[in-house]
């Protein structure tokens, strides 16, 4: 389970830097960070559904939760930079999602959590 | 998840240092304030909601907190429209409050559903995880409203 969470945060990372292509390393570290954050959460929402502890609504809605997180997260790093903000980070995070739960073999989130927990 | 948001303050820190931030307008106390006010107020919240026994844990004994939450939220948001602040930084307000929304959700869910081994309590992880998404997110806005920002 942790390689696949390293290779989520990896395609997060990737899709992030696309998005912050010419900022500084610096805020490429910090997004970084975050899609790091948001595919451990993922893990551990998946470790949630396999032990039962919560349900397939529950799940979306901690699901849900993490999402609105990275996008405060990564607005506030659009807003400490000059990157356009709100597409950009709209769109990293989106294709963020949509590769890595891709990769998984998954078309959703929760599916995905569902791998990741598997 | 806190050595995620250790990373990140620190990070935020030694981009200020480094001088390779540059500031496009004032820094926005209020703003970092409200943040701060509502990073302060969930860890509090999360603490005790971890250590609580049903039926204290329940959605019902704590509803105040998320419509505090919600109201605190919701003066961020406002606050950040009304100071016409960057497109970024009103995104960031309006994450933070579906994001006052959502954990409210996530409780109320957890609550309702009495047939797992948490009875009316959230699964401890899940209280872990959303304590974390809060601060996460408050203090990214707290740092970014702290240096100055577009």
């Amino acid at each position: 389970m942790q390689e696949v969470i390293t290779d989520i945060a990896h395609s997060f990372a990737l899709e992030l830097q696309h998005a912050l292509q010419g900022e500084s390393r610096q805020v490429a570290a910090l997004a970084r960070a975050e899609g790091e954050a948001l595919a451990h959460a993922l893990g551990r929402i998946g470790g949630l559904l396999l032990r039962g502890e919560v349900s397939d609504e529950e799940a979306g809605v901690l699901l849900r939760i993490q999402r609105d997180a990275s996008e405060a997260v990564l607005a506030s790093l659009a807003q400490v930079s000059r990157i356009a903000a709100s597409r950009a980070v709209a769109s990293a995070l989106e294709a963020g999602v949509a590769g890595a739960a891709g990769s998984a073999g998954q078309s959703d989130l929760l599916g995905l959590a569902r791998t990741l927990a598997g | 998840m806190f050595a995620s948001r250790l990373r990140v303050l620190v990070l935020l820190a030694s981009f200020t240092l480094a001088g390779c931030l540059l500031p496009l307008t004032a820094p926005d106390p209020a703003a970092a304030e409200l943040a701060r006010g509502i990073d302060n107020n969930a860890r509090q919240f999360y603490a005790q909601l971890a250590a609580a026994p049903a039926p204290q844990c329940a959605y019902a004994a704590n509803e105040n907190f998320y419509d505090r939450l919600h109201r605190e939220a919701a003066a961020l948001r406002d606050h950040l429209a009304q100071r016409g602040a960057s497109p970024a930084a009103q995104r960031a307000g309006e994450a933070m409050l579906r994001l006052s929304n959502d954990v409210r959700a996530s409780h109320q869910t957890a609550s309702a559903r009495l047939d797992d081994q948490h009875g009316p309590c959230m699964a401890p992880q899940a209280i872990a995880l959303n304590a974390d998404a809060l601060a996460r997110a408050a203090a990214a806005i707290f740092s970014a409203n702290s240096q100055g920002a577009e």
